[in-house]
């Protein structure tokens, strides 16, 4: 029941965490993901750049919701539409990812 | 590596509970204590730099500010109280900490509800509800979501007079339990039902890990 779960984004939430905030799975929530996103005023912070931090987080993201939750953040144009085959290696991909996903807050 | 003083030392300005909530069991986890679990899980096992950090039940953000500190890429803090959760906000603020995000939510419902959650932390870290008063078995509870929750090791405090219950009850999980540590706890006399004015309680350090 959705009136039992309460969960909030509190302060400012990064998109790596947006994308995990998913109500799939709950009972009577049709539409309840990706969440959308009112960006007020977002603010960039320095996180150290970790190449295997951000390729062990890629398959553990919805792409879908990710681009959707950038799009809303203004950074559309640092990701592709899908998810391209050899990720692992394209090292400007993954600094542009850990720059969306850890340090636009 | 950060120095366990200095560590320390950060930690003491943190802002504690401004009005404790009995039911909820807060009561903030005194700096030398976090500074030592922190750092003992970043030095002897290498499980917070460069990891992906979950803090169930963060309160005011104790454990949260040293995961962070202690190098986590990301550590997110979830606690169900607003009050306690703005407290912390400003806790990261003042003392900018940038890795640290909080979300508010019921622990005991996150692996039920929140399925992306399940296996998504690389470390948990908790300090439980102790389960006194009438919420046993909080802390156990707890472990299980943090279990859910990482597919690496769960950090907990536990009363040391419960050691053998929850060696009992993580077996039967096949959930190892290694007691990293026996520390004392000084409870100060947060709430009326304390007569004393201080009480210390001996709390084990707990490293759980899946078989």
């Amino acid at each position: 029941m959705l009136g039992t779960i309460l969960l909030t984004a509190v302060r400012r939430m990064k998109l790596m965490t947006h994308n995990m905030l998913t109500s799939k799975g709950m009972k009577n929530v049709k539409e309840g993901f990706p969440l959308k996103i009112q960006a007020e005023e977002m603010r960039n912070v320095d996180i150290d750049y970790d190449r295997d931090f951000i390729t062990r987080m890629i398959p553990k993201l919805d792409w879908k919701a990710l681009v959707f939750a950038a799009q809303c953040v203004g950074h559309k144009e640092d990701l592709p539409d899908t998810l391209p085959e050899g990720y692992e290696n394209d090292n400007e991909l993954l600094k542009r990812l850990h720059h969306v996903l850890l340090e636009v807050i | 590596m950060i120095r366990l003083k200095e560590l320390e030392s950060w930690l003491q300005d943190l802002q504690d509970f401004e009005s404790p909530k009995v039911a909820l069991e807060q009561y903030q986890t005194p700096p030398h204590i976090a500074a030592h679990i922190a750092h003992t899980i970043q030095a002897s096992f290498g499980d917070l730099e460069g990891k992906l950090v979950a803090d169930l039940g963060c309160g005011c953000g104790m454990l949260t500010v040293a995961a962070a500190i202690m190098g986590a890429t990301s550590v997110v803090g979830f606690d169900i109280d607003s009050d306690a959760l703005k407290i912390c906000k400003e806790n990261l603020e003042d003392l900018e900490i940038t890795a640290a995000e909080l979300v508010q939510a019921e622990v005991r419902q996150l692996a039920v509800s929140h399925s992306r959650f399940t296996k998504l932390f690389d470390t948990v870290l908790l300090n439980p509800p102790f389960g006194t008063k009438c919420n046993q078995g909080a802390d156990l509870e707890f472990v299980q979501v943090a279990l859910e929750l990482s597919h690496g090791p769960v950090y907990s405090l536990h009363k040391t007079s419960t050691r053998a219950h929850i060696i009992k009850t993580a077996s039967r999980w096949g959930v190892n339990v290694q007691v990293l540590a026996k520390l004392r706890y000084d409870l100060p006399n947060t709430y009326k039902f304390h007569k004393k004015k201080s009480v210390d309680i001996e709390v084990d350090f707990i490293k759980f890990t899946v078989k």
